[in-house]
Parts: structure tokens; C-alpha cells; sequence
């Protein structure tokens, strides 16, 4: 009796991961009922706290208004020279005939949980929009301050983003200033990002930022990741082993973006976990 | 606790508002599972649809909010059932002693499925972070189960009042 219902879950197990039809089902099931459940106390709470910090707690609003004037300043000014940068990308460009990249819209999303149930073993969050609103699987999520994630699961309004410092998760990245390739690899909650695939002689400098490289479309390319914290060289491996820090503080999301494709920018192709594990086993 | 059940309608109610605060309960401490002492109430109290729509619906629930493929959350639910049937052979199925056992084994269990998951799915799961979840959830599920077993008696008790 036990080995038939082994068998049973095994042919279950291994016609959902040829065909996803019960992963979706739950996706569209246990994922919405979450969501749904989660999303009014969210908005409730929202609330209140908005109440209480306008109305109520006004003691420390006024500092904060002084520190949000002066980086209003400072990010006035960048934004001044970043705009003549671009025009002068844009005439290169015209003069050299290179055809300018897709767009990519951003829209906003709130983080309604982390890593909910007894089966989130994958660092993860949930946001509370889905398929219909313009979080499709695989659509990057980033902060302001970087990189986030990606979406691993959809549902039409509820969505689980799988993070960067996931070990599971893998992001392709060029360094800033020495424009090195390589690909980041997650470590574990609170735990530094590994770059991996660098090879020895490639150039790279502590304190270096890493940004996505943009290649198959998976991210739109200059999105900052990480800085790079640590760089050993070893007699035993034909790669450096470069470790960096995540810029995005992943400890307090509330709000994210996710980076829709507007463009004809190749989609990435369906790459499932296990595929970047092979490649991974091939490389080193 | 076995004894004349609710009302469809009335249970429908009951275990929904059991969802929604498992849920957030699940939401306040990531990792353990809170739906699974509801199903075992569920068992104790013999009413075996209720048990399979309760299993069913706590599987998508766990199933749609992890990330791993469909397939642990089954074997957590069937392992509790299974680890149910087999000790009420040996133990009072209400007794605290019975599900503090039962909890410990569901702790172990919790980390031999994220182990399998982890060859099965070829999924990268941090061992430490499994060993910590599976512990948590030896010593909560007992506390959760003594709560909800005593709300169920009492709803149980008011319907056979009725």
C-alpha cells in the first residue's frame, strides 16, 4: 500500500515537472487565498501607520524633512549632469549608427510577505501583484538601491519573487570600470553574493560595483547588483574567487519595481533550476 | 471530541477563519507550519471528508506559497496523517504526550523532505536554515494544537448543546 502510493507521488511528482499543470494550479490556488489573505491586513496596517506618522508623530518629521532637501539637492545635480551624459550617448550613438535598446517599463509592487509557509525553503517574497498587472515569471525586481530578484511564480495577482542572495539564484553581471563578466551567485540569507566564472587575469578591483550585463534579455543591462567586497586568487582553480556585497537591503522591503519588457528584447529562454545547476557542474 | 459535527456551513466558516489566521500566523513566523494542527484536530475528531478537503486545501496553500515544485507539501500532509494513523494504534490520540511525539517526528520529517526535495528538484536548500525550521516546528505545533484542540471542543460542545 505504501509503495503504490510512492509510486503514485513519484508519477505525480515527475508529470507536474514535465508539465507544471499542478504547480499552476496551486499558483493560482494556495498563492491567490494567500494573497487575498494577506493583502487587506496589509492595507490596514498601512493605514494606521500613515495616520500616526501625518497626524499624530510629527516630532521627527521636520528633521527628516531637512535630510530629504538636501539629497533633493544632491540628486538634482546628478540628474543635471546625467542628462548631458545622455545627450551625448545619443549623438555617439546616431554618429556610429547604433540601434538604441528595447525600453523597459517599471511598475511598483508591495512586499506582502517573506518566505511564507513550511515549504519556503527558498529565500523569497511575495508581492501583491500578478500576471494581469505586469509581474510575469522571470520579470526582474529591483529597488532603488539595486537589484532584488526575479519572479518565479505568477499568479494573476499575487506573485513569489525568488531573491538574489538565494543559492538557487543566478544573475549575469559586468563589473563597472573593468567591464569583466561573470555571473552572481547567492549564498544564503545575510550572506555575501559569490561572482563566479572570473577568470584569473581578468581585471577587477575591491570596491568595484557589479551591474547587470543585460545578455538574453533576463535584465535590463546597468542595473546595479552588488559591490565587490573580497578578491582571492587561487593556485588550484582557473577562476578568482571574487565575493561581493548586495546593494539592495533585503532585510526591509516594502516597495520593489518590476522591470517589464517593452521591447523586442529576446525573452529569456525557460531555464529551469536544474539546468543552471548542470551548467554550473560542466563549467567547474 | 468525537460526537454529532457542525453544520456544513458552520464548519465552512470555522476551518476558513482557521485558514486566514494560519496564515498570518505563517506570515509572522516564516518556516513553520501553523494549518497543520488544525488537520490534526481534524483527525482526532474522526470526521474523515473534513480531514481529506482539509488536506487538500492546506496542500495548495503551502504548495502556491513556496517556490519549490509541487510535491513536499503533499508528502508533509500525508506524512502527519500517516505518522497519525499509525501512532493512534499505540498512543491516546488526544493526549499531549502523543502529539509532542508526533511533532518531534514531523521536525525530522521536515528535514529528511527538504533533503529529498533538494536531490529530487536538484534545488539548493541551506541545510542549517532546514534543521532550524524543522526544530521550530517540533515545539510550536504542540502549543498551536492545544490552543485550537480547546477551541474545537468548544464549538463542538455548543453544537451538540444545540
Amino acid at each position: 500500500m505504501l509503495v503504490l502510493a510512492l509510486c503514485l507521488y513519484l508519477t505525480l511528482f515527475t508529470w507536474n515537472l514535465r508539465t507544471g499543470y499542478v504547480d499552476k494550479l496551486a499558483t493560482h490556488t494556495g498563492l491567490e487565498f494567500t494573497g487575498a489573505v494577506l493583502k487587506p491586513g496589509k492595507w490596514v496596517r498601512d493605514q494606521v501607520v500613515e495616520f500616526w506618522d501625518h497626524y499624530i508623530d510629527l516630532v521627527s518629521v521636520r528633521k527628516r524633512n531637512d535630510e530629504l532637501e538636501a539629497q533633493l539637492k544632491e540628486a538634482m545635480f546628478s540628474l543635471a549632469e546625467a542628462n548631458e551624459d545622455k545627450a551625448e550617448v545619443l549623438r555617439l550613438r546616431s554618429l556610429l549608427s547604433v540601434s538604441a535598446p528595447a525600453g523597459w517599463e517599471r511598475i511598483g509592487a508591495r512586499v506582502i510577505a517573506h518566505r511564507l509557509g513550511v515549504q519556503a525553503e527558498l529565500e523569497s517574497i511575495l508581492l501583491d501583484k500578478g500576471y494581469l498587472k505586469g509581474s510575469g515569471v522571470r520579470t526582474p525586481v529591483v529597488t532603488h538601491e539595486g537589484v532584488v530578484g526575479r519572479v518565479f511564480r505568477a499568479g494573476p495577482y499575487t506573485s513569489s519573487v525568488l531573491l538574489l542572495t538565494d543559492p538557487n539564484s543566478r544573475i549575469a553581471v559586468v563589473s563597472q570600470d573593468n567591464r569583466t563578466p561573470g555571473i552572481v551567485v547567492g549564498l544564503g540569507p545575510r550572506s555575501q553574493l559569490e561572482m563566479r566564472y572570473v577568470a584569473l587575469n581578468a581585471p577587477l578591483g575591491v570596491g568595484e560595483l557589479l551591474v547587470t550585463s543585460g545578455q538574453a534579455g533576463a535584465f535590463p543591462k546597468g542595473l546595479p547588483v552588488a559591490r565587490i567586497v573580497s578578491i582571492e586568487y587561487s593556485d588550484i582553480s582557473l577562476f578568482q574567487k571574487v565575493m561581493a556585497e548586495p546593494l539592495a537591503n533585503l532585510d526591509n522591503l516594502e516597495e520593489v519595481l518590476l522591470i517589464g519588457n517593452t521591447g523586442d528584447v529576446e525573452a529569456f529562454d525557460q531555464q529551469s533550476l536544474d539546468t543552471q545547476q548542470e551548467d554550473d557542474a560542466q563549467k567547474q | 471530541m468525537q460526537g454529532s459535527q457542525p453544520s456544513l456551513f458552520r464548519s465552512l466558516i470555522w476551518w476558513t477563519v482557521y485558514s486566514v489566521c494560519g496564515v498570518w500566523a505563517m506570515y509572522l513566523v516564516p518556516g513553520v507550519d501553523f494549518l497543520l494542527p488544525g488537520l490534526l484536530c481534524s483527525m482526532q475528531e474522526g470526521n474523515k471528508a473534513q480531514t481529506i478537503w482539509l488536506m487538500l486545501l492546506f496542500t495548495l496553500i503551502q504548495e502556491g506559497a513556496g517556490l519549490l515544485a509541487f510535491g513536499p507539501g503533499l508528502l508533509w500532509y500525508a506524512m502527519a496523517c500517516l505518522l497519525f494513523y499509525l501512532g493512534r494504534s499505540l498512543f491516546e490520540a488526544e493526549n499531549i504526550v502523543f502529539i509532542l511525539i508526533l511533532s518531534a517526528a514531523m521536525g525530522a520529517g521536515h528535514v529528511v523532505i527538504g533533503i529529498t526535495m533538494r536531490h529530487l528538484q536538484d534545488v539548493a536548500i541551506l541545510l542549517p536554515r532546514l534543521v532550524s525550521d524543522g526544530c521550530l516546528n517540533a515545539v510550536i505545533i504542540p502549543l498551536v494544537w492545544f490552543v485550537v484542540f480547546r477551541l474545537r471542543e468548544r464549538e463542538l460542545r455548543n453544537v451538540n448543546a444545540a
